[in-house]
């Protein structure tokens, strides 16, 4: 049975774009007024009657043993409410949660449940202290009157250094997980993954043609412009209220809930609007500290991120080594490829190899292959998600060795990925087969677009070199839980309450979606997204899947809407229900069209003698995966001089499945595309030998501005997804994944200069360009050994690393499964 | 340290303020007038979500000290709409879809506002250089931009309307 036979969850939707009134509609967005005059409140927008500020401390070391912390003169400050240390997390669980809280468990190598250092820190930055007082500035200076005495310890900061066996270890209950179990003695090595098919050596040998080489990324940031804020307030009724900036108000629920062994029903939590995400609030931060300072001072607390604490302290995107060996024929068939991702996910485990993987060869029908993934410990902040996580790094390293084979058979780049491109039915990395899919129509947009397809432009810089290069890129696609009720009004009108943060737009895509199908103007409908006690259940916004998962759950709703509508109009027509028709907002009986119900005659008169108001509910758990496929062409001119790369054209052709509002779409591929760029050329973490994070502040942690993003054309293929509504896919994360490469491919074209680590702008660039001119080749294959790994039964030795973290995190529904998913009957 | 008072005007209504002198204008916005439209996004005056017209002049909030507002006129994102009319540059930004997140649109208005009122016509390049102190992670800037190319031709054809 192929992909495409098994049986649709939404098959109602209708793929015909004739007959949409609103789908695919540029309408504004819902929330516009809001934001534009400064009412939308976010996390650091609302306060409270007698609320205290929290500060946390931070370690000045990335590596130490903590010998002892005196906070006495801290807590006689005055104004100071609460002051507590990693060691005091038993104590105030157990308070709270009216058990015995064991020591151990928070002292266990899981980010979510070491919220404050206890013994050792192990990181630069790490919270190892809070404190809650009445303004910021008696806070801050209560922090200075914390006595903490280190024993520093050997620092390791670079994830190939961490594998060797002298390395310094650390946590000290790591053990490595492979997919044959876990090694009984400790390591820095947290995760082995080793995917493979065929025999690759064979196939490498058979090639005639064969490129290899290492390219590295560095750390780099979600850069979300708004840092993480949270107010918490406890009351005597045992209840905790919760307001934050975060990608998903359940999955923080859920996080309290485990962390302090309370139920869900104690903790109440609303998501402020969100200045962005891009994945790394899909993880709790602030709200743990906050809600036991709260607790501990017993009045409301604030706490808002530094620039420096987000930059040091959150979440980033992990850096990798990769290397990278294709074999192919003389033909451009790829026959075989060998890789190694070696992933510093910093000082906690989990930040998984498999995304980066799946992103960089999943595009490319490989027959033979052997990919392995090292999750590396250092002592750097425990990674994170970032939009399309680890995608970009893989595709980077896949999509330059793809260029470098190109160029060394004297063949188009896009003709290579043509030729090697994946359909529906072949399988991923994983294992898992493709649906229907819409990669070869993005390639193809991309080979008939002008700028590809004519000669290339002059540089419009004088002395500078213009280059043009390609990349493609993928994401899986994330399904998880939503629903979704539709309260139909008394005036005709319709308001969605969902318990789904809206991180890109989708409030307003959601009521296209409803006006649609009740088929009311879009201005009646409207979107909120109150609290864990008044919306219904939802995961964490994140892994592409609102429009996908949650647009269902909306659809589904609004059918329901409209058949309850049905039934109390037939009630009102006295006839029964499949005599109605109904249309544009209007129902009537089929006999006789000249009597006529508007949806508000409807609902006020069944709310009032009828059954009852409308409220329509939908749900969704499971949909079969919608991956979405882009390929992307950058244009950049280069300063040979020095080094430096503007990047001046971008065509980005994305499949989007089906393209509910045109605007909010091009705008997630723009955005994701600059972001691409900032980690191509200028973003990148910079530690000094002792572990220290020397550029935490926007300065020097150089995003892009409007002077360095281009114009960006977006080309919106539209290949229906098999399941979901109106064949819409999930757009969010796709746009980063190529960019990078593209950046790099297109900068190797100006100027013959391969520069394969990141960021490149600048001195890399001289580099690689005089490398070029002296015959040079930097690029090599490095064997390492591993030496063995203990696997085996563990017994009493296994710690249970689960973090209490999101109910789903965004890493677990938007990373590729290890396993193929069941197929269906 | 002793706290002093701040007379300033704000969006039009004169305030007079209780502050430490260390504050900021940032949190004298933010914190004594609960004007919360106006965002901190590292403190530092390297990301622009704080920016305010100062006597008309776009400035980094979260750099000017409490006491230097003394006197002078403050013109934030609540200060923009006009009778419950929005702005052509806040319809604009909706419209054209200038913003997502939201998050540094208040400062983005604010620069542009700057910008317009003293180029009625900018060209692309500089409607980028004037915004190039207000970073955005959202968008990608190709459509802020274009909504300020559209909001200066509705002011022009406004302007026009209402000089005959």
């Amino acid at each position: 049975m192929t992909t495409t036979e098994l049986p649709r969850t939404v098959t109602e939707a209708p793929a015909d774009t004739a007959t949409h009134v609103v789908i695919g509609q540029r309408v504004a967005k819902i929330e516009g007024v809001d934001k534009v005059t400064g009412k939308a409140l976010y996390g650091a927008d609302t306060s409270r009657p007698g609320m205290l500020w929290g500060k946390m401390l931070p370690s000045p070391h990335a590596h130490a043993m903590i010998i002892s912390i005196d906070v006495s003169a801290a807590r006689a400050l005055p104004g100071v409410f609460a002051v507590i240390t990693g060691a005091d997390l038993p104590t105030i669980v157990a308070r709270i949660s009216d058990t015995d809280a064991a020591p151990e468990e928070f002292d266990t190598p899981s980010r979510g449940k070491q919220i404050l250092a206890w013994k050792k820190v192990v990181f630069f930055g790490q919270p190892v202290a809070a404190v809650a007082a009445v303004t910021q500035a008696i806070a801050e200076e209560a922090l200075t009157l914390i006595k903490v005495e280190y024993s520093p310890l050997p620092v390791v900061i670079d994830p190939e250094a961490a594998m060797r066996p002298d390395a310094p270890l650390v946590q000290n209950a790591v053990y490595t997980e492979t997919f044959s179990g876990k090694a009984t003695t400790p390591s820095n090595l947290a995760k082995l993954t080793e995917l493979s098919r065929g025999n690759v050596d064979e196939a490498i040998s058979n090639s005639d043609v064969t490129v290899s080489g290492t390219f590295r990324t560095a750390m780099v940031h979600q850069g979300y412009i708004e840092p993480q804020a949270c107010l918490a307030e406890y009351s005597a009724d045992g209840r905790f209220t919760i307001w934050t900036s975060t990608q998903g108000q359940f999955g923080v629920r859920g996080g309290l809930s485990g962390f302090l062994k309370i139920p869900p029903r104690r903790i109440r939590v609303t998501a402020s609007e969100i200045g962005g995400g891009f994945g790394a609030k899909g993880a709790m931060t602030l709200e743990p500290i906050c809600t036991l300072l709260a607790y501990s001072a017993g009045r409301p607390v604030k706490m808002q991120l530094t620039r420096s604490e987000v930059l040091r302290a959150t979440r980033p995107a992990p850096d990798a080594v990769m290397h990278v060996t294709l074999g192919a024929r003389k033909d451009g068939t790829l026959l075989g490829a060998r890789a190694a991702f070696i992933w510093d996910v910093g000082a906690y485990p989990g930040g998984g190899s498999v995304g980066g993987i799946n992103c960089g060869f999943g595009p490319y029908i490989v027959p033979a292959y052997s990919y392995d993934g090292y999750d590396v410990l250092t002592n750097r902040p425990s990674t994170g998600a970032y939009r399309a996580p680890n995608g970009p790094q893989g595709a980077f390293a896949v999509e330059s060795a793809l260029d470098m084979l190109a160029s060394k058979l004297g063949m188009s780049p896009v003709a290579l990925r043509l030729k090697n491109a994946v359909r529906e039915g072949d399988r991923n990395p994983s294992d898992v087969p493709y649906p229907r899919i819409g990669f070869r129509e993005t390639l193809e947009a991309i080979e008939n677009h002008p700028v590809w397809a004519s000669p290339k432009a002059a540089s419009s810089r004088p002395g500078w070199l213009r280059g043009r290069g390609v990349a493609c890129g993928l994401w899986g696609g994330g399904v998880g839980t939503s629903m979704a009720h539709v309260n139909i009004g008394e005036d005709g009108s319709a308001v969605i309450v969902t318990g789904a943060v809206d991180l890109a737009g989708t409030r307003t895509t959601m009521a296209q979606i409803a006006a649609e199908e009740l088929q009311i103007p879009f201005e009646r409908v409207n979107i909120v997204q109150p609290d864990t006690d008044t919306a219904p259940f939802n995961n964490p916004t994140g892994g592409s899947r609102i429009t996908y998962s949650l647009g269902t759950a909306v659809y589904r709703a609004s059918i329901d809407a409209r058949t309850k509508l049905k039934q109390r109009a037939s009630q009102q027509f006295r006839c029964p229900a499949d005599e109605v028709d109904y249309r544009d907002g209007e129902f009537w009986v089929r006999s006789d069209p000249s009597v006529r119900l508007t949806i508000g005659q409807v609902a006020r008169s069944a709310a009032g003698s009828g059954d009852g108001p409308v409220v329509g509910t939908g749900e969704v758990t499971h949909l079969l995966r919608a991956p979405a496929f882009a390929t992307q062409l950058v244009e950049v001119e280069v300063d040979p001089e020095t080094g430096a790369v503007q990047v001046v054209n971008v065509i980005a052709a994305q499949d989007v499945g089906r393209a509910i509002n045109p605007t909010a779409c091009e705008g997630q591929i723009q955005g994701g595309v600059v972001q691409g760029i900032g980690w191509a050329l200028t973003e990148g973490y910079v530690y000094d030998e002792q572990g220290r994070l020397r550029n935490p502040g926007l300065l020097d942690y150089r995003m892009p501005t409007a002077l360095d993003a281009p114009n960006i054309e977006c080309v919106l293929v539209e290949v229906p997804a098999i399941d979901g509504p109106y064949g819409v896919r999930g757009v969010g994360e796709v746009p980063i994944v190529p960019t990078p490469a593209a950046v790099a491919n297109a900068v190797f074209d100006a100027c013959a200069g391969r520069v394969t680590s990141l960021p490149l702008s600048g001195e890399p660039v001289i580099l690689a360009i005089n490398d070029t001119k002296s015959g040079v080749d930097r690029s090599q294959m490095v064997t390492f050994n591993l030496g063995p790994i203990s696997t085996g039964s563990t017994g009493a030795s296994e710690t249970a690393v689960d973090e209490p973290k999101l109910a789903t995190e965004v890493e677990d529904y938007c990373a590729e499964d290890d396993v193929a998913e069941p197929e269906l009957e | 340290m002793a706290k002093m008072i701040v007379n300033v005007e704000v969006n039009g209504e004169r305030q007079e303020l209780l502050t430490e002198p260390y504050r900021t204008l940032l949190d004298l916005l933010r914190d004594n007038l609960s004007l919360t439209g106006t965002k901190e996004g590292c403190g530092t005056g390297d990301c622009g979500a704080c920016t305010v017209l100062l006597d008309g002049r776009p400035v980094n909030s979260c750099l000017v000290l409490a006491p230097e507002a003394e006197g002078r006129h403050v013109t934030t994102v609540e200060g923009l709409a006009e009778d419950n009319r929005l702005h052509p540059i806040q319809t604009a930004f909706i419209e054209e879809g200038g913003l997502q997140c939201g998050i540094c649109t208040p400062g983005m208005l604010m620069s542009a506002v700057a910008l317009l009122r003293s180029n009625a016509e900018p060209s692309e390049q500089a409607i980028r250089y004037a915004i190039s102190g207000n970073l955005c992670r959202c968008t990608g800037y190709d459509k802020i931009v274009r909504a300020i190319e559209v909001a200066s031709k509705t002011m022009q054809a406004d302007a026009a309307i209402a000089s005959h």
